[in-house]
């Protein structure tokens, strides 16, 4: 009995009676848009368990609610969330954090605080930013008939994007304040674009036609320097460093092959990065994969190892470019994505404290790039049909 | 007291029994010499008696009457004969069916068996309900059971030792055992335990299941009990001790351990790959109808991070309308099972199977849509409830019973940390149950490698070559005894 007693004490000495929530009484956000209006935060937060009207209550379909709200703070904000909605916020699940330009100009770790101190959420969510004049909160609102979930329309499309096409990239949180805090690296991120009529977008009666034109669409890197926000990459440089990092599932590259098209498919790309320090550092970048061929727009036929090297040769080059346009855009920005000089500090933290302004270092940096793509597959036919016909 | 006088006698006899009027007795005339006999028609055979009495009188031959005596005692056709003179012994036979045979003059009794047959055949077992092996049971007839576990046991070591409970049932109780496999300590212990039992009477083997063994720690049984004589033996050989009641179609078998109740009878019929499996399975259906009430609990009420995105949302927006918290919901859908199934066991035969079914489903279809109940919690509870079927032993589903609600209980009040701190109640108590100093938890702790061959997963039976240590000092099963 006394040790029944014993436990029931312990009982009450754990925290937590006060976290007791019914399912029906929280709010799920999912998805948060940070935008500015002078001094104040916009915040538009997308709420996951709203009833889709159509569908009757055990359907497994959800509604879309989007709600702004402005305040001088996150905290603020949220807070005043609280007040307009039945319900209590629930942020355990939030997937997306999407900010405007004008916020990533003035810095990105402004409004990190309140999300890393908070306890209940997670740090798993992507980061990411909207191009030029577009309002965050339009990304929240947009429609797609392929999901169910509304809110796991930004996300999926995400995770879809970054695995192939080598263009985006899924930074969670965790890892851009990472790159941030990184001695000698900087961090990036991706960006998101409203294609169509956000006003169509929002409406489920346009879901009904069969003429989707409105959608979200994922570009390119930005390019940040700290924290804050310089410029955007076009697509060749966003390629080019996410190829050099290195996480890209399968990326299609085109090359010329006298003068017509010949595309490869490069997948489980990996890449190592090397620093060997003498006078000066001289950085090394192995990229490694397998290439598919895709499409030949000619009448080039794979009978002989001799072309399937050509179109290797090509393509190896081709990516070499690729890689070093990108290079060149970021490194002439000052900013550094690549943790180069992360890499020369673990290697030698002397010399690079030594080194005075490593900004300007960076611009003369010798980079040597390598990549070695084993063309393994080649399809189902060995000459073209273009090549057949004659 | 059986003194030398007749009348007085068959007199006495019936004043005892309050002339009930199923005491008949018959006088008979031999050379002279007045004979009686005695008996219980209600329980006595009236085709033995005649055949055995009357046919044999008639074949006696005695050469003078000083003999009467010793001649009946020699010549009447029965093979279960003895000789009485307490009143006590008089009582117990007589009421068992026997019949007296008493000769003017003598102080002695004459007993003969013509017990009449008030049982049921053998039938198939009711409760444990196997696919592949054999589906006798046993009935309420003890020497019936007795002889079931005999035609599989053959061994002349098989002895069976008997006590009477009970000061007016009388009932007998056989331990059976085989010698030089089961140790014998134990049995002493069972013996001394039995003897102590000072009760008006027994009905079942269920009732001297307490004073074999103190209830109450953990809740869940030690002492298993079957119907099936194919597991009394597989128990005997192995080394445990198998109690007999009479009038009880249950045997009880002692000691058993935690593992026990995880096998069925059919597991050693089977080829071990398929039973590994199947047991594995029933692990599993284990933990998952004491844990899953108080998981859904935990997960939707304090801990909504562990779910996938997608399975909140959903919960989320079905719950809405829903006036009753969680665990409210929970044990309304529990309790209306559980009456569920304690109706479907009192309803006769030929409604049984659509009310259980009909109730179920139709019950939880109404509930949802009457808006008392979320749909989700159908599908909990049917889960739980199912894979609480898969056991047969009821003192065990009545320990799970317990224990879900215990876990439910810890899970409302403190979510995760509640369940670890319930499971950690739980271990403590199964750990700390013993059973003639073996515990519970045996093969699992302490560790015994040979015998987890045979726990949660089955080797073939020529790798187990050993019997457990703790049940027999007898290691070898096979070839030397």
């Amino acid at each position: 009995m006394k040790k029944l007693l014993f436990l029931f004490i312990l009982f009450f000495m754990l925290t937590g009676c006060s976290d007791y929530k019914e399912l029906n009484n929280i709010a799920i956000i999912s998805s948060i848009s940070i935008d500015k209006n002078g001094d104040n935060y916009i915040v538009g937060a997308l709420v996951a368990n709203s009833r889709n009207p159509a569908e009757s209550n055990t359907e497994a379909t959800a509604g879309n609610a989007v709600y702004e709200v402005e305040s001088n703070s996150i905290a603020g904000a949220l807070q005043k969330l609280d007040s307009i909605l039945p319900k209590k916020i629930y942020l355990g699940h939030l997937g997306v954090v999407i900010i405007s330009e004008d916020v990533a100009k003035e810095g990105v770790i402004n409004i990190t605080d309140y999300f890393f101190r908070n306890p209940e959420t997670t740090k798993r969510f992507y980061l990411i930013m909207t191009e030029g004049k577009d309002k965050a909160s339009d990304v929240l609102k947009m429609l797609s008939p392929l999901e169910s979930f509304p809110f796991q329309n930004i996300r999926l499309n995400i995770e879809n994007a970054s695995s192939s096409g080598a263009l985006s990239h899924n930074l969670t949180f965790s890892k851009f304040l990472e790159m941030y805090l990184k001695k000698g690296s900087d961090p990036f991120l991706p960006t998101i674009e409203i294609v169509g009529d956000i006003k169509k977008g929002s409406s489920t009666k346009s879901l009904e036609s069969s003429d989707i034109s409105f959608y979200i669409k994922l570009k390119g890197i930005a390019i940040f320097k700290d924290d804050k926000f310089i410029t955007y990459a076009n697509i060749d440089e966003s390629r080019g460093i996410n190829l050099a990092i290195g996480n890209v599932n399968d990326a299609v590259i085109n090359t010329k092959l006298n003068d017509k098209d010949v595309v490869v498919n490069v997948s489980n790309i990996k890449t190592k990065k090397k620093v060997k320090l003498d006078k000066h550092p001289i950085y090394y970048i192995k990229v490694k994969g397998t290439g598919d061929i895709e499409e030949i727009d000619s009448n080039f036929n794979l009978y002989s190892n001799k072309n399937i090297n050509i179109i290797k040769k090509k393509t190896e080059e081709e990516i070499k470019s690729l890689i070093t346009k990108g290079i060149t855009k970021v490194l002439s920005y000052k900013s550094d994505p690549l943790e180069f000089g992360n890499m020369l500090y673990k290697k030698n933290p002397k010399f690079y404290n030594s080194i005075d302004n490593w900004n300007d270092y960076l611009n003369k940096l010798e980079i040597n790039i390598d990549v070695d793509i084993n063309i393994q597959n080649k399809g189902s036919i060995k000459q073209t049909i273009k090549a057949a016909k004659k | 007291m059986i003194t030398n006088n007749l009348e007085n006698n068959i007199k006495n006899i019936k004043k005892h029994y309050g002339n009930s009027s199923d005491l008949k007795s018959r006088f008979v005339s031999f050379k002279k010499t007045k004979v009686a006999y005695i008996f219980l028609e209600s329980v006595a055979s009236d085709d033995k008696i005649s055949n055995f009495l009357v046919k044999s009188l008639s074949y006696t031959k005695i050469s003078s009457i000083k003999n009467l005596f010793d001649a009946l005692k020699n010549n009447i056709f029965n093979s279960n004969l003895s000789i009485l003179t307490k009143d006590d012994d008089i009582y117990t036979y007589l009421s068992s069916g026997f019949t007296l045979v008493l000769v003017d003059g003598f102080d002695e009794a004459i007993c003969i068996e013509t017990k009449s047959i008030l049982d049921r055949g053998i039938n198939e077992a009711t409760t444990e309900a196997i696919i592949r092996g054999p589906k006798d049971s046993f009935t309420e007839n003890i020497q019936t059971n007795i002889g079931l576990i005999r035609k599989r046991i053959k061994d002349n070591n098989l002895w069976i030792n008997d006590i009477n409970i009970g000061t007016r049932t009388k009932s007998k109780v056989s331990i059976a055992y085989i010698n030089g496999v089961a140790k014998k300590s134990y049995i002493n212990q069972i013996k001394k335990r039995l003897e102590k039992i000072n009760i008006d009477g027994i009905l079942d083997s269920g009732s001297i299941k307490e004073y074999l063994s103190k209830e109450g720690k953990a809740i869940f049984p030690k002492i298993q009990s079957t119907e099936r004589p194919d597991v009394a033996s597989k128990s005997l050989l192995e080394g445990k001790i198998v109690i007999l009641v009479e009038n009880s179609p249950f045997a009880l078998i002692l000691p058993s351990f935690l593992i026990d109740y995880l096998h069925s009878a059919e597991d050693y019929y089977e080829s071990s790959l398929n039973v590994s499996l199947t047991r594995l399975f029933r692990l599993l259906s284990f933990i998952l109808t004491i844990l899953t009430p108080a998981f859904y609990i935990a997960v939707t009420t304090w801990n909504q991070e562990v779910i996938p995105n997608e399975l909140l949302i959903s919960l989320s927006i079905q719950k809405a309308g829903v006036p009753f918290p969680t665990t409210l919901e929970l044990l309304l859908m529990i309790t209306t099972f559980e009456i569920l199934k304690e109706a479907d066991i009192r309803i006769p035969n030929a409604t049984g199977a659509s009310v259980s079914i009909v109730g179920a489903l139709i019950l939880g279809e109404a509930a949802v849509s009457a808006g008392i109940v979320s749909p989700i919690i159908i599908i909990v509870v049917a889960f739980t409830s199912i894979s609480g079927l898969v056991y047969t032993d009821v003192d065990f589903i009545n320990a799970i019973r317990w224990w879900r609600l215990i876990f439910i209980f810890f899970a409302t009040i403190m979510g995760f940390i509640g369940i670890v701190v319930a499971f950690l109640i739980f271990l403590i108590r199964i750990c700390s149950i013993e059973m003639f100093s073996i515990p519970y938890t045996v093969p699992t702790s302490p560790l015994f490698i040979e015998m987890l061959k045979d726990s949660f997963i089955k080797f073939p039976k020529f790798k187990i070559k050993k019997r457990a240590q703790y049940l027999s000092k007898n290691k070898y099963k096979s070839g030397d005894r």
